[in-house]
Order: C-alpha cells, then structure tokens, then sequence
C-alpha cells in the first residue's frame, strides 16, 4: 500500500536568478548563477549529488536537447541526468523526479534545476511551435493561442456563474494589482512597480476579457532545488526546526474528456481540482482554506488564478471572484497568493517557474523572505500549470516544516 | 462627462515593453513613458479622436501618435488608458492636456508643470 511522500524528503537548499531580460547572460550563465546559490545554501559539495534532472522545454530556441547541457554547465561528474520536459509544468517535474530520487532510497541527494531562455528568440513571446506540436495538437486547438483559450476560460467562467463583466474585468483587475504590489517587494523579480485598478482596467485588451496586465510574458530565468532526507539533513547540520520536508507532490494530466466539448463547460480545470485532492489527501490536510498558509499559482493570466481559487477548493465554486475583491489572497488576507510577484511581475521562463514557486516558499518557511515576510506560515502550496484549460498538466506541491 | 488624468512615467510601460510581442507577434511597444487615463463619468458613451494636443510655453502641440492608434469609444464608467512617448523637456515645458471628442467638446487634465 503506498504511503506517499509525506516528510521522507527535505529540502537541502535553493536557489534562484533574478528573472526578466537577461542579456547579460546565456541559459548556461543562469544555470550557473542559481545553482551557485543553491549549493552554498545546502552546505555541501557538488560532489556528494547523486542524480539530477533538468527541465527546459523549448531546446529548439534555449541549450538543445538532452541533459548534456546542464551536466556540461555546472561540471556534474558523470553522475545520472534526465531532461524534463511537461509544457508549463517541467519545473516542478524536475522537482517531483529529484523527490522520488531520494524518496525510493536510489539516492541520498539529487538536485532539480529549471531553466529558459526565451527573450533571445527574436520577439516576446513563445516560440512557434512547429513540428515539435505534434500532429494531432494542431486539430484540437487550431489557431488557438494562450490569450485567446484563456479568454474563453473567463467567458466560460462568467456565463456559467452570471456573473457582470464589470464584475470579473474587476476580480481579474484585483489579481493583477494584488501581485504587482507583491512583486515590488522583490528584487528577483523583473516588474517591481505597483499598478493600480484604474491602470489595469484602462490597458488595452489583448484577448477580451483578458488586457495587458492579466497576460504574463515568458522570460529569462533560472531557479534550482537540492533535496535529500531528513535524516541526512541533520547529520549535515540542519537544526529540526529549520528542516523543511515535501508534504505531498501530485500530478494529473487531462484525460481528453475536456477536449471534447461534451460534459465540460470550460470554466474551470478538471486536473487542477482533482490533482489538489490528492495533494490534500497525501498531505493530511482537511480544510485546504483553513490550513493553507500561502500559496504559489500559476498566474499565466489574471483568469487562471482567479478559477484556481476554487480548483483547490478553497473558494467556493462561482465565489472566487468575491473572496478577490475582498482582498482574502492579499498579502495580508487569509491565504495570500503570489506573495513573490507570481508570473505576472517574474515572467514565465518555462523550465524554471516551478522552481521558482517553491523556492518563494521555502524563503518563507526559512523566515527570509525580507519585506514579503509572512507571519509563521505553516504550509505552501505551489501550483504549475502547462497547456491550456481543454488540455493541460497540473503539478502541486505542498511543503512544510518537518514533522508540523 | 470625461475625466483625464496624466501619469508620466507611468509604471505601464516597462509592462508594454516586456509583454508586447507575446504568443506570435512580431514587434514591441518601447519607451511608451506616458499614459493617459480616459474615464468617462456620464451615462452616454463618447468618442475620442485617437490623438490629444499639449499645451505650454511652447504653444500647442498635436500628438497622434498614441497607441492605441484611432478613435476611440469609452462607454458610460469605462475607462480607457492611452500611451505614447513623451520628451521630458516638451512634457516639463506644458501645462495642459487637452482631448476633444467627436462633437467638439474639449476635456482637459494638467500636464508637466500644470
């Protein structure tokens, strides 16, 4: 009978680039700045990692395929290395299979790392997809774009609740002005000025409802995760109390029961909600509302966070707009969300953006999360997402301080 | 009824210039250091021409070339931002910002040193 993952894994140490437009640097550079981080965080020697994976997911523009990059970069002496790549998701993969590394007793400590590098590819965006889209992809979602499937998400979300434009456009507008307030408390992160409701409600519109400031941009970053057991955490000299284990890392992918149209009225996401039920399950959490401290989401666009809310099952469904305007996922609401700017003030570096979730976390849990400090979080929760709301990869993980 | 309201330097613009282009597009908004807030306070929409003039110690200016490009209608409560480079020395050196609507009413918002 599987037990799950609940404290068999510790969090060694982490680290993290400042995200944006690193032309300073190539994606081997940023490899190398988070990594660096991350090693002196753990306290050991790149030589005592066992295994590592590797997520990036648009090799055709970033460092190639394989994993060579990364055990070439950082100097990996010929131990295992596996690329990961799972749409949006791929940070958190790398995160899950180090985890599973330590978790099966193959080995002591692994090391996940996430990386893109997108601002080189000649405009803003995501690359064309190209071949690598496969053949069927082209026919469920043909001339579809990320604004444009997310918009039918919000549509989809309002029509289904009766719920006023004016309504949601200020809901989304929240989300938005909630996160850059957050993100100018971040100097990792590359927008760090506030906007207003008036500034995000007046941009222009990119896919309606969705404007300017409810769509991320991709981006240039790196983040990286060394984790082991606790056990061997403290003989490395860990106090208990400053260990921070993995309560539970669940995955669920799309079935193509939502690609179909049938049952499906496209308002919400059916991995999300059933993939954060077995987080809670593997986590031994009842009341995701009550006992979530913060959390991480997945703020690809303004509307995808706001119908995460009740995904997790924290909002009640068609509610989640209200606890917005009520500031509950505030910085200083009952569970703030994106406490470290989210997507919208980082940017989306495919690969690393998991990464980067769990790393705002672990600061937090550490106490060293400077001005975005919380006030003795319990649990985080971290939320990535890859694809889109028809067809996608739902990632969670939740961590903790060990035996809390 | 229209309420302006100017914001030089404007923290939308390190937004336009990192997220424009994005899913496929082919060019970048940069250096858009001015926005202009357009809020309409009445019941009946209105429409503005795509372009606003600036007033100062250096007489009037015609700009036209704000993004969005075009007229544009602002429903009753809604509210419409505009964005274009601005100078800073032709900002300091005027005093009012003026947009006129498709009947010729004229609204107004301080600029620079207004």
């Amino acid at each position: 009978m599987a037990s799950g993952i609940k404290d068999k894994v510790a969090i060694l140490g982490m680290g993290c680039t400042k995200f944006g437009e690193r032309w300073d640097m190539g994606g081997e550079e940023l490899m190398v700045e988070a990594f660096t981080e991350c090693l002196e965080d753990a306290g050991i020697e790149k030589n005592q990692i066992q295994a590592a994976w590797f997520s990036t997911c648009f090799d055709e523009v970033g460092v190639g395929k394989s994993a060579t990059a990364m055990a070439v970069t950082l100097r990996l002496p010929n131990i295992p290395v596996s690329r990961n790549e799972n749409f949006c998701a791929s940070g958190t993969e790398a995160f899950r299979a180090a985890v599973y590394g330590v978790a099966s007793g193959a080995y002591d400590i692994c090391l996940a790392l996430g990386m893109e590098k997108l601002k080189d590819t000649g405009y803003g965006g995501l690359p064309q997809p190209g071949s690598s889209f496969g053949t069927l992809n082209w026919l469920w979602s043909a001339n579809g774009t990320a604004p444009g499937l997310f918009a039918q998400l919000a549509s989809a979300y309002a029509a289904k609740y009766r719920i006023s434009d004016k309504d949601l456009k200020r809901a989304i507008a929240h989300v938005s002005v909630k996160s850059h307030a957050n993100g100018a408390l971040n100097p990792k992160a590359h927008l760090t000025k506030p906007v207003s409701e008036d500034q995000v409600l007046g941009a222009p519109i990119i896919a309606y409802p969705l404007g300017l400031f409810d769509c991320c941009g991709v981006s240039d970053g790196s983040a990286c995760a060394i984790v082991t057991t606790p056990e061997i955490a403290k003989k490395l000299g860990k106090k208990k109390k400053d260990i921070i284990t993995v309560k539970a890392t669940q995955l669920a992918l799309s079935s193509g029961y939502e690609g179909g149209f049938n049952e499906w009225q496209g308002e919400h996401f059916v991995t999300t909600s059933k993939c954060s039920t077995a987080a809670y399950k593997e986590a031994g959490i009842a009341d995701p509302r009550k006992e979530i401290s913060m959390m991480e989401l997945h703020d690809c666009f303004s509307i995808t966070e706001l119908v995460t809310y009740e995904d997790l099952h924290i909002s009640d469904r068609g509610k989640a707009w209200k606890d917005s305007l009520d500031g509950f996922y505030d910085r200083d609401g009952k569970i703030p969300a994106q406490i470290d700017g989210g997507l919208k003030c980082f940017g989306h570096p495919i690969g690393a953006s998991g990464l980067r979730m769990l790393y705002e976390m672990y600061l937090q849990l550490h106490g060293r999360a400077g001005k975005r400090q919380l006030e003795n979080p319990r649990y985080g929760l971290t939320h990535n997402l890859g694809g889109v709301p028809h067809q996608n990869v739902c990632a969670i993980t939740i961590v903790g301080k060990q035996g809390d | 009824m229209l309420s302006i309201k100017a914001f030089m330097n404007t923290s939308t613009e390190p937004v336009l210039n990192f997220r424009t282009g994005c899913c496929g597009g082919s060019h970048r908004l940069f250096d858009l250091n001015l926005e202009i807030q357009v809020k309409n306070l009445g019941t009946k929409p209105v429409t503005i021409s795509g372009g606003l003039e600036l007033e100062g110690v250096r007489g009037v200016k015609r700009i036209d070339t704000l993004y969005p490009p075009g007229p544009r209608e602002i429903g009753p409560g809604e509210i419409a931002s505009f964005y274009c480079i601005m100078d800073e020395t032709l900002w300091s050196a005027s005093h009012t910002l003026t947009f006129v609507d498709k009947e010729g009413n004229r609204y107004r918002c301080p600029a620079g040193r207004g």
